[in-house]
């Protein structure tokens, strides 16, 4: 079965509080999700009292779908009513335009490289793999940039330059991956501050990569 | 202001504290009623137990999962088969060897053996016992031996020394392991494996991320039998103290307070010189997260403090006298049946419980829930009080007839299950038997020993701990098996079962 031509995917994110990824789940399910995929993130806090306290980081669920673009405002409106997304803390959707699919109905899908989204497109989602205790440092760096607050996930890999040893089997060194939506505007910036901050441009102190988004919910604009 | 993280987590512990709560003052106003003064004093305990848990729980959190992820770490990059065997040695001895609860049972001990096994010996043989043990696990881990071999050659050799000790030190040393791994101990021991497997890495690294406290566990088990065999200790003496319940609503927690701020101070000690020690010479954090380590320090230990005070000046009274009256109403299908009420809830409230069931979920990522973990264990630990009770009203009936079978299963399990509900399996047996079960269950069963002529409180007193710590093997690792079960009527193959 061959897709038509104008039929296109937008892979589409949760990221909700700990325990409540379940549900969301099955509402985008009854949405018509096809299926999707949970791991697990740290989110950062906004509040002084908590971030005095030291409690300053909530686990996070985070949920990826790949869904026909056309279910995508659906998704957005009905999740954002369902879990109340446009109020503060209780978590945020957004999606991003797949390129090329494989695996879902069987069929292979290739989009014509184009930006789609238009007037909600504001957004953009920037990627940083850094060593395993440096995800905080971006996020500080992110911060005095104007971003509002990321996710941290935890992950395993290593790059051309650098080796890591235990016993003598080589391991893959702990990453973290940390995960900062940005208003298109404020992008730059935030890429500079942790380029700046943690020398990304240096061999093996990580990488930073940033992808379109489409349209994002329960963003919430700090002014 | 977001002070939603907060709120969840007390909603959680509140949810998990309440239903003993609640069970105890419907059978106060059913059953048993109990004394104005204590039954005050109970309810002020459980407040102090919710708070005291839910500030534990974000200092654990922060402070010492941490903590112990870090040593793991720092342990496992050293790169010698030596230094790590020695740090392990060393992490394991510190932190029992500080371990309150142990000095509690090494004094029991030292009374029941006649003076013969002095306090002190215990004391350092146990630790000894642990220091080694966890060496060796985390070997295991780097080296990649499966859990389930180890951990039946661990409890072969058990078997082997266990025929040749007396019944009563069968008991003892059993008990031994639930009385180390505490509401401090497990929580460290659980971060140490799980650092070690995460730097790691590889395939195995969802299994490896438990195990460790259960191979800890079983060193005071060995630890204790050996003694046993050595001094030629054989038959347990004396009698346990009188019991008299105290007066008044405040006096108590006046006196249980200020021991508690004492003694967490020695819990906590070797987990804080530890963790600067290291912080100074290997790792070095900066100012920020080392100041957010030692502020869950402080709030592991103002956490543990009301946690403990609360327990022990509001719930074990209560748990005596319930066990004693309840006993002497002269139902005999009563006590079971009330005791497999309390083992079912009881266990919510033990604070090591939180700690795993949250790792599972995050090491699973959510696959294995924590309400499935904890479901397990409730019902496993009300069997394990259940059946207390009724090898307490049945002179025939001995603890060996519950322990060898019941730890055989386990062990048989052990190769037919997912190897991730191994390693979760045996460390939730050292992971329930903490300090609530310690105190509430035990006193609700020596009040019930009270009571029964042919009981005896200090001979039946011993085991009841024993229990609490076999049932998860055998209930947690029942639910691997559904899972397995469950996975392949799906088509899916549960990693590992086939493998060597």
């Amino acid at each position: 079965m061959v897709l038509p031509e104008n039929k296109k995917f937008s892979l589409f994110w949760v990221i909700v509080d700990m325990g409540k990824g379940e549900k969301v789940f099955r509402e985008c399910k009854n949405l018509g999700a096809t299926g999707g995929t949970f791991f697990l993130g740290k989110g950062t806090v906004r509040s002084h009292l908590l971030n005095l306290l030291g409690l300053d980081e909530s686990k996070k669920e985070i949920l990826i779908m790949a869904i026909g673009e056309e279910l995508e405002e659906v998704f957005h409106e009905e999740l954002t009513n369902k879990f109340s997304l446009d109020k503060p803390n209780h978590g945020i959707a957004f999606s991003m335009p797949i390129k090329r699919l494989v695996g879902i109905k069987g069929s292979e899908y290739i989009s014509k490289p184009e930006k789609r989204g238009g007037e909600d497109m504001g957004y953009d989602a920037i990627f940083t793999i850094v060593d395993k205790g440096l995800a905080e440092d971006v996020l500080e760096a992110a911060k005095s940039a104007g971003s509002t607050g990321g996710t941290v996930i935890h992950g395993r890999g290593s790059g051309v330059h650098e080796k890591a040893k235990l016993f003598n089997i080589e391991i893959e060194p702990e990453k973290e991956i940390v995960l900062i939506l940005s208003e298109t505007a404020k992008t730059d910036y935030i890429v500079e501050a942790i380029k700046e901050k943690l020398n990304i441009d240096k061999p093996g102190a990580g990488i930073l990569f940033v992808l379109d988004v489409n349209r994002t919910s329960g963003l919430i604009s700090q002014n | 202001m977001n002070l939603n993280l907060l709120q969840e987590k007390f909603k959680e512990v509140s949810l998990s504290v309440l239903p003993i709560s609640v069970i105890v003052i419907i059978l106060n106003f059913t059953l048993v009623p109990i004394e104005t003064d204590m039954m005050v004093r109970f309810l002020i305990g459980s407040l102090l137990v919710i708070l005291g848990l839910g500030i534990f729980l974000f200092g654990v959190d922060i402070g010492v999962t941490p903590i112990g992820n870090l040593m793991g770490e720092t342990t496992a990059k050293s790169n010698k088969v030596t230094l790590v065997g020695m740090l392990g040695f060393l992490l394991g001895f510190l932190i029992t060897v500080a371990e309150p609860d142990l000095l509690i049972l090494a004094n029991q001990v030292n009374e029941a053996s006649g003076g013969i096994i002095s306090t002190y010996t215990i004391l350092i043989a146990v630790s000894i016992g642990v220091g080694i043990m966890v060496a060796l696990g985390l070997l295991r881990i780097l080296f990649e031996k499966p859990l389930n071999k180890m951990y039946t050659i661990i409890y072969f050799i058990i078997f082997l020394l266990g025929l040749q000790v007396s019944a009563e030190f069968l008991a003892i040393s059993v008990d031994a392991s639930g009385a180390t791994t505490g509401a401090m101990t497990t929580p460290f021991i659980l971060a140490l494996g799980y650092g070690v497997s995460q730097l790691k890495g590889g395939r195995n690294v969802e299994e490896d991320s438990f195990g460790l406290v259960g191979v800890a566990s079983a060193g005071p088990i060995l630890a204790v039998m050996m003694m046993s065999i050595i001094k030629g200790v054989t038959n347990i003496q004396g009698q346990a103290e009188a019991f008299v319940p105290h007066e008044g609503i405040f006096g108590p927690y006046l006196m249980e307070f200020p021991q508690m701020m004492r003694e967490t101070v020695f819990t906590l000690m070797p987990v804080i010189v530890m963790f600067l020690a290291i912080n100074s010479s290997k790792i070095r954090l900066n100012k920020k997260n080392r100041n957010k380590i030692l502020k869950g320090l402080v709030y592991t230990y103002i956490g543990l403090v009301l946690f403990l005070t609360g327990v022990n000046a509001g719930f074990m009274e209560v748990g005596r006298v319930m066990g004693y009256r309840i006993a002497s109403l002269g139902y005999s299908w009563l006590l079971p049946a009330i005791g497999f009420l309390l083992g079912l809830v009881v266990v919510l409230a033990e604070p090591a419980v939180h700690v795993l069931t949250e790792q599972v979920e995050e090491v699973t990522a959510g696959y294995i829930r924590k309400s499935i973990i904890r479901s397990a264990l409730s019902i496993g630990i009300a069997a394990a009080v259940s059946l207390s009770m009724m090898r307490i009203m049945i002179p025939g009936l001995k603890l060996w007839h519950f322990l060898l079978p019941g730890f055989a299963l386990g062990v048989l399990l052990s190769h037919k299950v997912p190897p991730i509900f191994v390693g979760i399996a045996f460390d939730a047996g050292g992971v329930a038997s903490g300090p609530m079960t310690a105190t509430f269950v035990l006193a609700f069963a020596q009040g019930a020993a009270d009571a029964i002529e042919t009981a005896n409180v200090l001979v039946d007193g011993f085991g009841v701990i024993a229990m609490v710590a076999m049932t998860p093997l055998v209930a947690i690792q029942t639910v691997g098996y559904l899972f397995k079960l469950k996975a392949h009527k799906e088509g899916i193959s549960i990693d590992g079962t086939t493998r060597e």
